[in-house]
């Protein structure tokens, strides 16, 4: 096991004080399930660990005057056993119940499922059809970050380091959906997931709104706003899947090689999620 | 490096230790208290070999430097037993022939012990879904989920005396 410093921050005041003192060398720990695993890979070597599992005032799920907010510290098993998440943020719910395995889940939270930046990082896609803001606060003051353009690149993010994500906040959205693809159900690095957001003209079933956001099919978690334009004025029909189906590939750009699965079949696949994510956007069900 | 003074209960043991900033509490279970039924697996927290419980909660032992655990109640595959009595869960893993090579037994026990916890009366999808992550390279699942239910229903006929 490499070496490293440990500090406990049971506050947040505690926590960006430290965070202000080691700078560059900091690196938040609360769950555990990223960053042990990078240290064991010698990714993260000589860092001060700063110990945030026990910050009780980040680990809240509220919904008020139409707005939800998620504490960064919220434990994935949380977001999807609540009430709350389910009733206002199904995509966000649905990826939360596909998330690793229970016992993983009650370790990992969602600010360090963010904050990780995996282009594959399952809460990611749900935010951003979600238009989540992302909550940062340091020594400095507090900032707001959408988060579509929080992550740059896989496994970074505009975050600074004596800054610490505290909170997500979203307005309540009902008509979204989220469906993962995995080689397996458990404990699997998504081949590709899809979030969907939709607003459809109650009567003629035109689609009025659009949010359509993919994970594990680029270097970072992206939109799939060709697919938006397409959908965004048509009805919910074979024609305007298939033709969403084909502009979609102009926002994905998965690598070859690849671990999980070759660029063709990401590319392949990735156009019957679309479909199934805004069917459960649409109508809660995909079949 | 810093060293830490630590207070784990481990089960119902009370331990005072001084550990290393980078000490897993995995390695300090096994290597420092002789606690060797948890077992050292992947060590990535992908295969559940490790799992102990903190409270009635399972975690994943690799992922958990000791320092962390200060003051936490941990259960052990060890500890699960009374003296020599072994739990419904154990003597069904027995019963059931749900155990093969064994690596994976101690981590399936103490992830099957907070599943009843959790929820005394489960179905066939609700353990199967508990214990996803918990990998048997031998492959010897449906055994353990007739252990599991069998273990269930002996706790209610149990409980209910």
């Amino acid at each position: 096991m490499s070496d490293f410093e440990f500090v406990n921050a049971p506050t947040v005041d505690s926590a960006i004080e430290a965070l202000a003192q080691w700078g560059n060398k900091a690196c938040l720990v609360a769950g555990g399930t990223n960053v042990m695993v990078d240290i064991r890979a010698k990714k993260i070597k000589d860092g001060t660990l700063i110990n945030i599992r026990d910050i009780e005032s980040l680990k809240k799920i509220t919904y008020t005057d139409g707005k939800v907010s998620i504490g960064a510290l919220t434990i994935i098993e949380e977001i999807a056993k609540s009430e709350i998440i389910k009733q206002h943020a199904p995509c966000l719910f649905a990826a939360a119940n596909v998330f690793a395995d229970p016992t993983t889940n009650r370790s990992a939270t969602i600010g360090g499922n963010v904050g990780n930046a995996s282009a594959s990082g399952d809460t990611i896609p749900p935010l951003m059809v979600l238009n989540a803001i992302v909550h940062l606060k340091s020594k400095r003051g507090d900032r707001e970050v959408p988060i579509n353009e929080f992550i740059i690149k896989n496994g970074v993010t505009t975050r600074e380091p004596d800054e610490m994500i505290t909170h997500f906040t979203f307005e309540s959205q009902p008509n979204t959906g989220f469906i993962k693809l995995g080689a397996r159900r458990s404990m699997t690095i998504s081949i590709a997931t899809v979030a969907a957001y939709i607003e459809t003209d109650k009567q003629s079933g035109i689609v009025k709104d659009c949010r359509i956001a993919l994970g594990g099919v680029a270097p970072k978690p992206v939109r799939g706003t060709n697919a938006e334009k397409v959908f965004i004025g048509n009805k919910l029909d074979e024609d305007t899947f298939t033709k969403a189906g084909e502009a979609v590939q102009n926002d994905i750009s998965p690598r070859s090689p690849s671990v999980r699965a070759t660029a063709s079949y990401r590319r392949s696949v990735v156009p019957v999620l679309v479909k199934r994510a805004v069917k459960l956007a649409a109508f809660g069900e995909c079949e | 490096m810093s060293l830490h003074e630590i207070t784990l209960k481990v089960n119902g043991k009370t331990h005072k230790l001084v550990v290393k900033s980078n000490e897993l509490l995995l390695n300090v279970l096994r290597d420092r208290l002789y606690l060797t039924g948890t077992k050292y697996g992947c060590g990535l927290a992908e295969c559940g070999a490790c799992t102990i419980l903190n409270g009635d909660r399972s975690i994943m032992s690799c992922l958990v430097p000791a320092v962390v655990a200060d003051g936490w109640e941990i259960t052990t595959s060890e500890g699960l037993a009374d003296g020599d009595k072994l739990s419904p869960v154990q003597e069904e893993f027995i019963n059931q022939g749900a155990i093969q090579c064994g690596f994976c037994t101690p981590g399936m026990v103490v992830t099957s012990t907070a599943l009843l916890r959790e929820n005394p009366d489960p179905d066939e999808d609700f353990i199967r879904n508990y214990l996803r992550g918990n990998y048997c390279r031998c492959t010897g699942y449906a055994a353990m989920i007739k252990a599991v239910q069998v273990a269930a229903q002996r706790m209610k006929e149990e409980k209910n005396e």
